[in-house]
């Protein structure tokens, strides 16, 4: 991070910021092709792109990244920009900027893509539900959510689905290293009281339903599956002898 | 015999559809291996209707048919039968 700090900084030193008819000048060249205009151009905004990503940075995303990634921001106004519109380049460049840093947090936030839009409605829903519960002290519904926000209930529904946080089992815990997989008992073999019951009450159809079958739809399951007199619990039917001559033919 | 076609014995004991046919006919009870098949089929479908009935679930009968079918609820059926305390 030093390294491109110390990078960034230099640039931003030696490129000043730039008046609005050097600006233009610069882009008029650009739309030329002139490359080392398009350079100087960039390096004089950089400034502009370190003072989003600061806004936009948080703990769980890299900074160096961050600024990289809404640099690309940065390259795509420069190539866009038009001079004869009459506005300032910041005010342009500012929004591909952001949308560069929103996209790459968006990605890396969690370990699943979900769309941009669909993130800012997110973060439109919470800021709202809070507004919401401040003036009136309980959670609005979603009826209500859906009035103030202008979007159908069933968008608000999965867009709130959708950005639910989702927490890695795998991912580290503590100092140690531990996650969280490794703190849950193994109850692999553990049956609960609840779950017991239900095997039995479901045996115990089972049982009741074997009554339905006749003897030669017994005996075919029997033979079928290899069911021993005893598993099958049923002791009408004995294995014949013939059947045990027929096994020990092999 | 014929090599068999469509048989999946589950478990190492068991028969093919050919050779429990053979069985059967041997015992005096005539059949061929689609007779077999269908007897089995026939029986799964009165335990998963049974079993649907018990829980009040309102299946039809293509949805009993289907579930009859499933390797998966007939092999829960044979598990179930195999543990001792049944």
């Amino acid at each position: 991070m030093a390294i491109i700090d110390k990078r960034y900084s230099d640039i931003i030193k030696n490129n000043p910021l730039l008046t609005k008819k050097q600006e233009i000048d610069l882009s008029r060249k650009i739309k030329k092709g002139d490359s080392e205009a398009r350079k100087k151009l960039i390096e004089s905004n950089y400034r502009l792109v370190l003072s989003i990503v600061k806004k936009y940075h948080r703990s769980d995303v890299s900074f160096d990244d961050l600024l990289q990634e809404s640099s690309i921001g940065l390259l795509k106004a420069v190539d866009r920009f038009d001079p004869e519109l009459g506005y300032k380049f910041s005010t342009y460049a500012c929004w591909w900027i952001k949308q560069a840093a929103l996209q790459y947090i968006n990605e890396n936030i969690t370990n699943i893509k979900v769309p941009t839009h669909s993130r800012l409605l997110n973060a439109k829903i919470k800021n709202k539900i809070k507004e919401i519960e401040e003036d009136e002290g309980k959670k609005p519904t979603l009826e209500r959510l859906s009035k103030e926000i202008g979007e159908n209930v069933n968008k608000l529904k999965y867009t709130l689905k959708s950005n639910r946080y989702i927490a890695s089992i795998d991912a580290s815990r503590d100092d140690d290293g531990n996650t969280l997989a490794s703190k849950i008992a193994d109850e692999s073999d553990f049956i609960n009281p609840e779950q017991l019951l239900e095997k039995k009450e479901l045996k115990q159809i089972i049982r009741e339903s074997l009554r339905l079958l006749t003897a030669k739809e017994e005996k075919i399951i029997r033979l079928r599956f290899g069911i021993t007199e005893a598993e099958f619990n049923n002791n009408n039917f004995l294995l014949t002898q013939k059947m045990e001559e027929y096994l020990n033919e092999d | 015999m014929k090599t068999k076609k469509y048989v999946t014995v589950t478990n190492s004991n068991g028969l093919g559809l050919y050779e429990v046919a053979k069985v059967m006919t041997k015992n005096g009870q005539k059949m061929n291996h689609s007779t077999v098949r269908n007897i089995i089929n026939r029986s799964f479908f009165k335990l998963a209707k049974n079993i649907s009935d018990s829980y009040d679930l309102e299946y039809d009968s293509n949805k009993i048919d289907d579930i009859s079918k499933s390797p998966e609820f007939q092999e829960s059926i044979i598990d179930l039968l195999r543990e001792k305390e049944l």
